[in-house]
């Protein structure tokens, strides 16, 4: 089966985690890819990017001190911008719905939970080939049409379905069901210590 | 250069596929003999990394940082983003280098932080026993779901959180 020719592809791997850009990196290499450059954040990917054409972008979201989101907003709405169309795929431990519409209303093209698989990024690098989405400006938005789905978050909305953390009994002390499973955690891991 | 745009008024754009052009008109969908290589190398990526020598200094730092919370009360709410920053990116690292329950664990963390700006002595107890967990799973490098030792270790710190 013939592919696409990913090695005429420049990507540019933006994270504060070096292990996580070697890993991202390897994924993208084994695709075929042969341009790629690492910035540790919003802001170095921004310096890269001035001297360098890129096609698409990997990035996480946490990283001091400009992290994924502003660098996206910084690429879809600053007059500084070197290209605001280019597409941005957003890596992040977060999986919780909210999250993943903030990182959308950002102007992120794709959403990509981690764990990274190389499955995933496959994925969402063969939708933005095969499916672009518009791009809609508004008053407050500029930014790849939101009207389409992103793919879809990996995992349980865990928040959701926990209902969260209970902000009611903040400052309070423990139940006695909190207070009997923090001696039985305590005991593990004094255990654990002990092995 | 959104915000010059009358309230309600939507324009759509549809710029060029620069990287369709890029890459050919030959493929469709992904291939799966480029998948399989891409699984492979990367399956050999992640054993080389040594997870716990990079996640234990972090776990000190965050451990550090619970205890700010009491000894530097009048700054918890920096102290509780440093935190969650650690554990962040920790939960996020540990699924990709064998040690899913640290993803678990920083899960329960990161959401039980959700929200809370301040805490009190009951709360951090309930953070450091999540922190201490954690350190205590990279320091016995408890790969995989754990074991009895790990399950246990996570159902009980479940019923901790709420």
């Amino acid at each position: 089966m013939m592919g696409y020719r990913l090695d005429r592809l420049a990507v540019l791997i933006v994270d504060d985690n070096q292990h996580m850009r070697s890993l991202v990196r390897t994924i993208l290499e084994s695709l075929g890819v042969t341009q790629i450059m690492e910035a540790r954040d919003g802001a170095h990917a921004l310096e890269k990017m001035s001297q360098t054409q890129i096609d698409l972008l990997v990035a996480d979201w946490n990283m001091e001190p400009m992290d994924g989101l502003d660098l996206t907003r910084h690429l879809r709405t600053s007059p500084e911008s070197p290209d605001q169309f280019v597409p941005v795929i957003m890596l992040s431990g977060h999986t919780e719905r909210a999250r993943v519409m903030q990182a959308r209303d950002a102007g992120v093209t794709e959403f990509m939970a981690k764990p990274v698989s190389a499955r995933s990024l496959y994925a969402r690098i063969v939708s933005i080939i095969e499916n672009p989405r518009p791009f809609v400006r508004t008053s407050d938005y500029f930014g790849p049409d939101r009207r389409r789905q992103m793919l879809p978050f990996e995992g349980p909305d865990r928040r959701k379905a926990s209902g969260g953390a209970d902000l009611t009994k903040a400052g309070q002390p423990l139940t006695g069901e909190q207070q009997a499973a923090l001696k039985r955690t305590k005991d593990a891991i004094r255990s654990m210590q002990k092995s | 250069m959104s915000g010059d745009k009358p309230k309600g008024a939507v324009e759509v754009i549809h710029p060029p596929n620069k990287i369709k052009a890029r890459v050919g008109p030959a493929g469709k969908g992904m291939d799966p003999n480029l998948l399989a290589r891409a699984e492979a190398a990367m399956a050999k990526a992640q054993e080389q990394v040594d997870f716990p020598a990079q996640a234990l200094p972090e776990l000190n730092r965050a451990a550090e940082a619970v205890s700010l919370l009491l000894s530097d009360r009048e700054n918890q709410t920096k102290h509780l983003n440093t935190l969650f920053n650690i554990v962040h990116d920790l939960r996020g690292g540990g699924g990709n280098f064998g040690y899913p329950l640290i993803t678990r664990i920083g899960s329960m963390l990161c959401r039980y932080l959700e929200g809370r700006t301040t805490v009190g002595m009951a709360e951090v107890e309930v953070l450091r026993s999540l922190v201490d967990a954690m350190r205590a799973i990279v320091t016995n490098k408890l790969k995989g779901d754990g074991g009895t030792v790990g399950q246990e270790l996570c159902a009980g710190l479940e019923r901790l959180v709420g």
